[in-house]
């Protein structure tokens, strides 16, 4: 199952130094995140991804040992920007590369 | 034209037929009541607001009395504001308390073109300090001190911020004071002009002090926030004061605003500019001169 970022262009984003608060104008919410989980939003808005490349991206970019316990990390915070309505799962046909669904 | 120009006659009948209009901060209210006790409260405690008889009044607020239904020997009192009543009713004794609460509750739920924090402000030097927070947290009580003892009082209440400007806007109030620190502010300022104590209420026994005459008087200069400083009084505790994070002080601020989500993008980006332009703390006090102290050593550190 591949992710993508909804309407990143239209989120307002302040930086505080390695936290964020993010405005999303779809639901009128502010919401509060750390580094990793923007950094999370951003890739998605970048390429549509899995988990498991998610978890490739941050474990590197963050040095962090890309064992299960991230990957579940990586699927609740996932889960958790689904219900915000930040994120969505990529409908089959315009997945990349004809992949099928992975999780 | 101010309360104390016109005797209390020409006052009273003001209230009785075509509304007192004050001009409190950036509104004006058009007050009515029949209810002669309130009417010599408020002649007391507004006798530095400016009138504005013939201005348009953006609340048009009423006190009135009513038979209570469980003991028809007792009157009560009720708000009205434009003509619908927000509460149950009161005890007539409280009539002040209601009429303010009232008027609180107009701005609160009507007043969507400014940024409205829950957040008492002060002044000084050009530069104003909010201090954002929740009932309970002593902001009224440090509000009095600090605008008695030399800086100018916006508001005990609300942070009325207008976004595109990025000003606050001065709504100088009465100042409920509740419980224990009527006592207290009768021993710190015992100068202060402050209206008889009304027992009972639902917030406890309410006390109402006018607010100094030169800051209803310089009610339309404007200004922009320096310092945001989020208050709790814990009694006896050793005053600290302490910097908190940008990010921390922005959640903080958001949640404690009353319309922030109904101003949505205009409310995050005024909250940004607001978390940038400000040096933002905690304070935990419990002795008002230490907190003077540490205002005045914030202020010359800049």
């Amino acid at each position: 199952m591949r992710w993508q970022a909804n309407h990143f262009q239209a989120l307002l984003i302040e930086d505080w130094g390695e936290e964020y608060t993010v405005f999303q104008p779809d639901s009128g919410k502010t919401h509060f995140f750390n580094l990793m989980s923007m950094q999370m939003l951003i890739f998605l808005n970048q390429n549509p991804a899995t988990p498991e490349e998610i978890s490739v991206h941050l474990a590197t970019q963050f040095h962090q040992a890309m064992d299960n316990s991230f990957l579940i990390n990586i699927e609740k915070t996932l889960h958790h920007f689904d219900t915000l309505g930040l994120v969505s799962k990529l409908h089959q046909s315009s997945q990349h590369g004809g992949q099928s669904d992975s999780v | 034209m101010v309360v104390n120009q016109i005797p209390f006659r020409e006052f009273h009948l003001l209230l009785l037929n075509q509304g007192l209009r004050v001009a409190i901060g950036p509104f004006n209210v058009c007050i009515h009541t029949a209810y002669k006790p309130l009417a010599e409260q408020l002649y007391k405690l507004y006798c530095h607001y400016r009138m504005a008889q013939d201005e348009i009044a953006e609340f048009h607020v009423r006190i009135v009395t009513e038979r209570s239904f469980k003991n028809p020997f007792k009157k009560n009192v009720r708000f009205l504001l434009d003509g619908q009543s927000p509460f149950g009713s009161f005890p007539q004794e409280q009539a002040l308390a209601v009429l303010e609460w009232g008027i609180n509750l107009a701005i609160a739920v009507r007043v969507n073109h400014l940024l409205l924090l829950h957040s008492a402000v002060v002044e000084k030097n050009g530069h104003a300090i909010l201090f954002p927070a929740w009932p309970g947290s002593g902001k009224t009580t440090l509000c009095t001190v600090l605008s008695n003892r030399g800086f100018r009082l916006f508001s005990d209440e609300f942070g009325l911020m207008d976004p595109r400007q990025r000003l606050f806007l001065p709504i100088p109030r009465l100042m409920p004071l509740k419980n224990e620190s009527i006592a207290v502010i009768r021993r710190y300022l015992p100068e202060i002009v402050m209206g008889q104590s009304i027992p009972n209420t639902q917030k406890g026994t309410v006390a109402h002090v006018c607010p100094p005459e030169q800051s209803i008087l310089l009610s339309k200069q404007a200004a922009k926030a320096r310092w945001i400083i989020f208050p709790k009084w814990i009694a006896g505790s050793q005053s600290k004061i302490e910097a908190i994070s940008d990010s921390e002080a922005f959640m903080l601020l958001a949640s404690n605003a009353f319309n922030y989500e109904a101003l949505g993008a205009t409310g995050f980006l005024a909250v940004a500019d607001l978390i940038h332009s400000c040096d933002c703390y905690k304070l935990v006090y419990s002795d008002f001169d230490d907190v003077m102290d540490m205002l005045h050593k914030l202020m010359n550190e800049t």
